[in-house]
């Protein structure tokens, strides 16, 4: 925090940190003791929980999902065991330990329909769909692995390849591009030498064209790691870029 | 203690809110002299970030405020509604862009603090749902839609009570309500800030809908790009679920209801809801042929009522105020109010709810501020990437679904994006149409293919390679589209491109 927090007692919940580590935010977590703080996150401690990000932002972070999908997730990273959980999708390796694929099936197996969400589970996990997750999920779900690929390769979000440290989206709908996204896209590419879809040499930006952020009174937008930035420029956005952490 | 309001709305952050929450945190803990209520956005964008203080005479607004400028904010008087300039605007509600809007299904964005079911319930919240249990029959409930007129907000315009009436009517014990959130087409916000905003208001619909229909399961699918309306929203569910709002005994009636949030994956096509339901089903997203329709034969087959956000938002104030008050504004067959979504190349875009009726040139001078300074208008494209581009002449249009239809246009999710004189209009009409290319499920020959060939066309164009008959061409595939395709990605894609290049200054004729 940029102007000091004498007063806030810093408490980090084990397991919430176990999830902020999933989600790549390397923070120090906040619980802010004051009754009057209101925020319409604070008042279901300890699912809910407030940090202050690098950048020294005060964020409100909510842990995903229901009480049983939380309680996964915290199964999935190991939380008292001595497997341990593989790391989130950088370097290239394998990054499914066997202990979540199997908790993964046993969550998915002979429920109806539920290819997709196993599939975004999967990325939010690991950060793309390793080629070994396949043929469990296919064999679990009753389905032919050409199924599962078929559906990979359908939804543009779903990735078979590991992602950079950071997603940039630059925004090209209708209202962006009435105002300009194609220059700051330009200088994107310019800045990073990739084309949409890429991941820049160093592996520090994946960087992708999105059409609408839903921001379209702001524009033009772009997106980084989820987070839209409105009224950007391309100095800006190259700025932004610039100074992402290097984690 | 005085309370200060703050939107933390996914626009509002983007232009500096999330720094100056930041900055009214440590100032909290410092002086503790006032609490923070956190809230959706209002729509009026241009003002934000925007802090809100609550005093005798209601809120008073401090516009474009910067992080910087919090603390000398707070030692100056703002806690008393000190005039500070620049940022004083005096009461909220009296600002001309807000007090000539007519909210209804906006009524609590920004006024409520989003998460809270407390603060839902102060405002009236759970009455609809009370009403719907309690006092009436599902019947009665559907006859109260349907006197209301709600046309589904989600670009189609059919009437909500008659889609309930039919999925109410199919003997089915296994049905599910889904809640349309994959508001894809471009220039359209208004279902994300309903989201972030109110999603209390969201759930008491869809589970009144239930409650008519005979339903126990519901969805919420929104779209990837919507993070932190999925957050709230889920935020909002726990809740919910907690107070028996939602879950197997909804407020004591022994009715059960219970909703899941699912996510998109970046498909616009997911929009449609045939296309919706196959994702939901776990499958690529592709269109099905309809009949049968959803309220027939839905989500795995079972009869589903498929509405998008903002219809279902209406719901609650529909039933607690009356359907005959929300039916007495409007024209003709569009009811009630409309939530437009202004965006481009204007003064001062934002959310403006209003009563149908308005033309689209007093919405675009009244609240959109005209065009930006020192431009000219180049076109309006009202309905999404699939609707029609308008010029000038075409501006005193009544904002009416009927209306556009008559005109050859479309009013769809009520998006209205200004460009100006910046845009260049063959570009324009070429990345329309690369747009529905990349974005066409694939399913219908015509679409996949004549999409493509479009594109290629435009493309051409842009490049200085004109041939004789590529009017003609280009004419032929729209023609075949418009016929052959399930879905109005493939019967509309063609229609913005041919007005443009009918209308617009410096096509090739």
């Amino acid at each position: 925090m940029r102007r000091g927090c004498s007063r806030v007692r810093l408490y980090v919940p084990p397991r919430i940190s176990l999830l902020l580590r999933n989600r790549r935010v390397k923070s120090t977590l906040l619980r802010a003791t004051v009754p009057s703080l209101r925020s319409p996150f604070t008042k279901r401690l300890p699912s809910v929980t407030q940090f202050v990000s690098k950048a020294g932002y005060t964020e409100s972070i909510l842990l995903p999902g229901e009480p049983e999908r939380v309680a996964l997730h915290v199964r999935r990273f190991g939380l008292g065991s001595p497997a341990g959980p593989g790391k989130p999708g950088r370097d290239g390796g394998t990054n499914l330990s066997t202990d979540y694929l199997r908790e993964l099936i046993a969550h998915y197996a002979g429920r109806r329909g539920v290819l997709l969400v196993a599939l975004q589970d999967i990325q939010d996990h690991a950060g793309y769909i390793p080629q070994e997750a396949i043929e469990p999920l296919a064999r679990v779900l009753g389905i032919p692995e050409g199924e599962v690929l078929a559906v990979i390769s359908f939804y543009k979000d779903l990735r078979t390849t590991p992602p950079g440290r950071h997603r940039l989206c630059v925004c090209r709908g209708d209202s962006c591009a009435a105002l300009g996204s194609h220059r700051i896209a330009e200088a994107v590419q310019q800045h990073l030498d990739i084309s949409p879809g890429g991941t820049s040499a160093d592996g520090q930006v994946t960087y992708d064209i999105v059409y609408c952020l839903g921001n379209c009174a702001l524009s033009p937008s772009i997106s980084i790691d989820g987070e839209v930035h409105g009224r950007s420029t391309p100095e800006r956005v190259v700025r932004w870029l610039k100074e992402l952490p290097n984690d | 203690m005085t309370e200060l309001f703050l939107s933390q709305d996914t626009s509002s952050r983007s232009i500096g809110s999330r720094d100056v929450l930041s900055a009214l945190r440590t100032e909290q803990l410092q002086r503790g002299d006032f609490d923070l209520v956190l809230t959706g956005s209002r729509g009026a964008f241009f003002l934000e970030p925007m802090i809100e203080v609550s005093t005798p005479g209601g809120r008073v607004g401090y516009a474009n405020v910067h992080a910087e400028d919090v603390p000398a904010l707070l030692d100056g008087g703002m806690l008393d509604g000190a005039e500070i300039r620049p940022f004083y605007l005096g009461l909220v509600d009296d600002i001309p862009f807000l007090q000539k809007q007519e909210r209804i299904t906006f009524r609590n964005c920004g006024i409520i603090q989003a998460g809270s079911l407390e603060d839902y319930l102060e405002v009236g919240g759970g009455e609809a749902l009370r009403r719907a249990l309690f006092e009436l029959t599902p019947e009665q409930i559907i006859e109260e839609v349907k006197r209301s007129g709600l046309l589904g907000r989600g670009g189609a315009a059919f009437p909500a009570g008659l889609k309930w009436q039919t999925v109410a009517n199919c003997g089915s014990d296994e049905k599910y309500v889904v809640a349309n959130g994959d508001e894809g087409d471009p220039g359209t916000y208004a279902d994300r800030m309903l989201m972030e905003g109110d999603p209390f208001a969201l759930l008491e619909g869809m589970a009144v809908c239930a409650v008519a229909v005979g339903a126990h399961s519901g969805f919420i699918y929104v779209r990837a790009e919507y993070p932190r309306a999925r957050q709230v929203l889920q935020h909002a569910v726990d809740v919910a679920r907690d107070s028996g709002f939602l879950g197997h005994n909804l407020l004591g009636s022994g009715f059960a209801f219970d909703v899941e949030i699912r996510s998109g994956a970046g498909a616009y096509v997911c929009g449609e809801e045939t296309a919706l339901l196959e994702s939901l089903e776990g499958k690529r997203g592709m269109v099905r042929p309809k009949p049968p329709y959803p309220a027939v034969q839905g989500l795995f087959g079972k009869p589903t009522v498929i509405n998008n956000i903002t219809t279902l938002a209406t719901i609650p104030p529909i039933l607690r105020q009356g359907a005959d008050r929300y039916a007495a504004l409007g024209i003709g067959r569009s009811r009630g109010t409309i939530a437009l979504q202004l965006a481009g190349a204007l003064r001062t875009p934002g959310l403006v709810e209003v009563p149908f009726g308005i033309t689209l040139r007093q919405v675009l001078d009244t609240f959109g501020g005209g065009v930006q300074e020192g431009r000219q208008l180049l076109a309006v494209q009202t309905g999404g990437p699939l609707g029609d581009v308008l010029t000038e002449q075409s501006l005193d249009l009544p904002v009416e679904f009927d209306a556009f239809a008559a005109a050859g246009g479309m009013l769809g999710h009520g998006g209205i994006v200004v460009y100006d004189d910046r845009t260049e209009p063959l570009e324009l009409a070429h990345r329309l149409m690369a747009f529905c290319a990349e974005e066409s499920c694939g399913k219908c020959a015509p679409c996949r293919i004549g999409t493509q060939r479009a594109t290629e066309i435009l493309a051409s164009w842009l490049a200085g390679e004109a041939a004789a008959d590529d009017r003609v061409l280009l004419n032929d595939i729209a023609f075949a589209m418009r016929g052959a395709s399930l879905c109005a990605l493939g019967s509309s894609a063609c229609t913005p491109v041919i007005s443009a290049l009918n209308l617009l200054p410096g096509m090739p004729r």
